[in-house]
């Protein structure tokens, strides 16, 4: 390689190095290096142990092999050309460079990962290798002969064109398919073709590059035609019954096609609207909003009530309770969610206390556990609430910016978000809570546990959503991709649960602590703590909220 | 429309005997010549009619009573079938392989037209006419009754009613249920033929290169099958 080029070269790593310990300070950085790292640690700590042998046996290491191999072939086929930094082009290129000279320059980032990748993997597996040193040059040297692949890859694939480019990617992925099955039977005797696979039957499927005679005289057909002929009778009432059923069905398919071909209807104009509103619903759900009502019905307008709450940011308490008030149809179905599930518990406590009543009172531990165990479940249906009552920042997208002029601080006006959510999960809870203490065994201190972390669970929960509603709405107006994935909802589900973890474990130290002296008193002070400690959390998920609702860059959704 | 000779004036279109006949000779110009007409039925029931009836004549002469004998004892001594079976198998043995040969020939031809119309369609990306594709599978098959009468002589010849033009002659002694016997029968000289003339034929309808076309028939009709020999 030209020595100007090599200096260019190590001036880069030099730059990317210090790029990347300064990106360390980012979390995400930070986190994705760690977890390598300790991946990397974990794997050479149990170096000797023989699962990790495993992964160098002939079959893995062929198999790996395989893999780099394709995978280097497909990916400088799809690249179309060589991947170069903007200024490569502006300067390199146009520098009295040979071509050789800048496509060694490209490739020497690929020889030095080749290099550093050989060492890990010679510090990992070296016990479990005959040869660890010639293993590893050899691994070294391919890895370079893949780079080398899939550059020249790259180079043939620009100079096709788009068509003959799809029809070569067709013919590599079967040819890889192929690899991979006989490389699976060969290597795994795992067998990916069933049984019927090996019927003469199959060869007519290659017809002409078959013999009809061979075929014709295997055993399978003429035991076929045996059976054929030896069940052929009974099953003709079989036949006939089936055949009528079929015709019949076939007659109201083909009769009602012929019915709806008559219609006299023109299909577009309906078919303009009905595509406009679905359109439009599904750009609302993109953007986490609730989904667009009825067009052309406006809302009567509400005046604020003299209420001293709804006064100054309480105004955006009375803007969700307005909101919530015209979901209506939100609401019935909330609602019928909400009788359904409480009136199941309740049903369950109704029988528990019939069962009680005839059968006589079971021990108060049993009677306590089982209202405890509703208790539980009631608070679970704060969960399940969540996507229900979006009356927060999750429908405020249009006005997130005109919020930040009000003359409020960001922590009330967050509060006073979530706060109708979570007003409106309580009320449903309490549908639930009300016969659990007419019917239920509570001790005191339970009661008030329960009265207190309701409260707790509900704000931290739909603190977390409104948290995730502020990010995802940051980086969709920032155009990056992945803000309302399935994955963010399954995260969001994760931290839902998680934010609990703390207050949780909390409960269960102190509980420990105590459990020996005074079973009533142990369980009220772990639950105090336990109670202060959510309500702490809440409060950091709040200040968090209100800190993203104040810097995080949002633009007017539209 | 007529077929255009190459000083451009209008050429009658040949016979299918002729083109039968071309196939052997010069198959680029068979099908440069069915490519450029009318779709005609004849092109594709001509050849595969022939078909069955050299495979019946060709199984008549080669699956003898002794073959057929030899095949119900092995059915009888691993149970698959009893004594009354297999008196009913070998009074209708021919009549069902004649029957099976013939199905078979007239299924394969329409399954082979099929799957190059779906290589051409989706892998080629090239759009033509499913009857077009059905009369180049018939018309190739035409190299299978050369194919038949070629392996009913070679079995008399050699005495060995499993006996076929290609390398499997030369591993008579293996094992018939091996996989290497196995793939020595698939590289048999006329199915190689036939599927050569089908990349002819693709590269013909889809107007592609012929080493693109017998990527996809090889790798189908011979490479595919002899993967499913390993693989099964």
């Amino acid at each position: 390689v030209n020595r100007a080029l090599l200096y260019l070269l190590l001036a880069l790593w030099r730059r990317r190095a210090v790029r990347f310990l300064r990106n360390l300070r980012r979390p995400t950085s930070c986190i994705g290096s760690v977890a390598v790292i300790a991946l990397v640690g974990v794997l050479f700590y149990f170096r000797q142990h023989k699962v990790i042998g495993q992964l160098v046996r002939t079959e893995s290491l062929i198999g790996a092999g395989l893999l780099m191999f394709f995978a280097s072939a497909f990916k400088g086929f799809f690249q179309r050309g060589l991947v170069c930094e903007p200024a490569d082009v502006e300067f390199l290129f146009t520098s009295p460079f040979t071509q050789r000279q800048i496509l060694i320059y490209r490739l020497m980032p690929s020889y030095l990962f080749a290099a550093l990748q050989s060492l890990v993997f010679l510090a990992l597996f070296a016990t479990h290798l005959a040869f660890p040193l010639t293993t590893v040059l050899c691994l070294a040297l391919f890895q370079i002969a893949c780079f080398h692949l899939a550059t020249a890859a790259a180079l043939f694939a620009g100079t096709l064109c788009e068509e003959l480019h799809l029809r070569l990617r067709w013919m590599m992925l079967c040819c890889v398919v192929l690899v991979i099955a006989l490389y699976l039977r060969l290597a795994w005797d795992f067998k990916l073709l069933p049984a019927a696979c090996s019927s003469p039957l199959i060869h007519l499927f290659f017809y002409p590059a078959m013999n009809p005679v061979d075929l014709a005289n295997s055993p399978a057909i003429h035991q076929w035609a045996l059976a054929l002929n030896t069940s052929a009778a009974p099953s003709m009432n079989v036949l006939a019954r089936t055949f009528l059923w079929l015709a019949g069905f076939s007659a109201l398919a083909l009769g009602s096609l012929f019915v709806l071909m008559r219609f006299k209807v023109d299909p577009f104009e309906a078919a303009l609207t009905t595509t406009c509103r679905a359109a439009e619903r599904q750009r609302h759900l993109e953007q986490g909003r609730a989904a667009v009502g009825t067009h052309g019905v406006t809302a009567r307008s509400l005046p604020l009530p003299t209420l001293a709450l709804f006064r100054g940011v309480g105004a955006v308490i009375w803007k969700n309770c307005v909101a919530a008030r015209r979901s209506r149809k939100e609401m019935m179905l909330a609602g019928f969610f909400i009788l359904t599930y409480t009136g199941a518990f309740t049903a369950l406590l109704w029988i528990y206390h019939d069962m009680q009543k005839r059968g006589g009172d079971a021990p108060l531990y049993e009677a306590r556990g089982f209202t405890t165990g509703i208790a539980l479940s009631l608070g679970m249906l704060a969960f399940f609430l969540q996507r229900m009552f979006p009356f927060d920042f999750r429908q405020d997208g249009q006005h997130l910016l005109t919020f930040r002029t009000l003359p409020a601080s960001p922590f009330a006006l967050a509060l006073a978000e979530i706060a109708v959510p979570t007003t409106l999960c309580l009320l449903a809870q309490s549908i639930g809570l009300i016969p659990l203490i007419i019917l239920g065994k509570f001790d005191w201190p339970t009661l008030v546990f329960v009265t207190l972390g309701f409260p707790a669970t509900a704000l931290a929960l739909n603190s977390v959503w409104n948290v995730h509603y502020l990010i995802a709405a940051a980086r969709r107006m920032s155009g990056r991709p992945g803000a309302n994935s399935a994955v963010g909802v399954v995260m969001v589900v994760a931290m839902s649960f998680l934010v609990l973890y703390p207050a949780g474990w909390t409960t269960i130290k102190v509980a420990n602590l105590f459990v020996d002296k005074n079973q009533t008193l142990a369980f009220s002070i772990a639950a105090g703590v336990g109670l202060a400690v959510q309500y702490g959390v809440d409060f950091l998920i709040i200040a968090i909220m209100a800190r993203l609702f104040q810097t995080v860059e949002l633009f007017s959704e539209g | 429309m007529n077929a255009k000779t190459l000083d451009g004036s209008e050429a009658s279109p040949t016979s299918v005997g002729s083109k039968m006949l071309n196939l052997f000779a010069s198959p680029r110009l068979a099908f440069d010549e069915m490519v450029n007409t009318r779709p005609n039925a004849w092109n594709w029931l001509v050849p595969t009619i022939l078909v069955c009836a050299a495979s019946v004549l060709a199984q008549e002469v080669t699956v003898t009573a002794d073959h057929i004998a030899e095949v119900i004892r092995g059915l009888l001594n691993s149970g698959s079938i009893n004594e009354i079976q297999a008196t009913a198998l070998s009074e209708h043995w021919h009549p069902i392989s004649r029957l099976a040969t013939c199905v078979a020939v007239f299924i394969g031809t329409m399954w082979s037209a099929s799957g190059l119309w779906l290589i051409g369609r989706f892998l080629l990306r090239r759009g033509f006419a499913f009857v077009k594709a059905l009369e180049v599978a018939g018309l190739t098959s035409t190299i299978l009754v050369l194919g038949a009468v070629m392996t009913a002589l070679l079995a008399l010849a050699v005495g060995d009613p499993a006996a076929q033009p290609g390398l499997s002659l030369f591993f008579s002694k293996l094992d018939r249920a091996g996989p290497l016997r196995a793939i020595s029968e698939i590289l048999n000289l006329f199915h190689l033929w036939a599927a050569s003339v089908l990349t002819i034929g693709l590269a013909r309808l889809s107007s592609v290169t012929v080493f693109e076309a017998g990527f996809w028939v090889f790798g189908f009709w011979i490479v595919a099958r002899i993967a499913l020999v390993i693989l099964s």
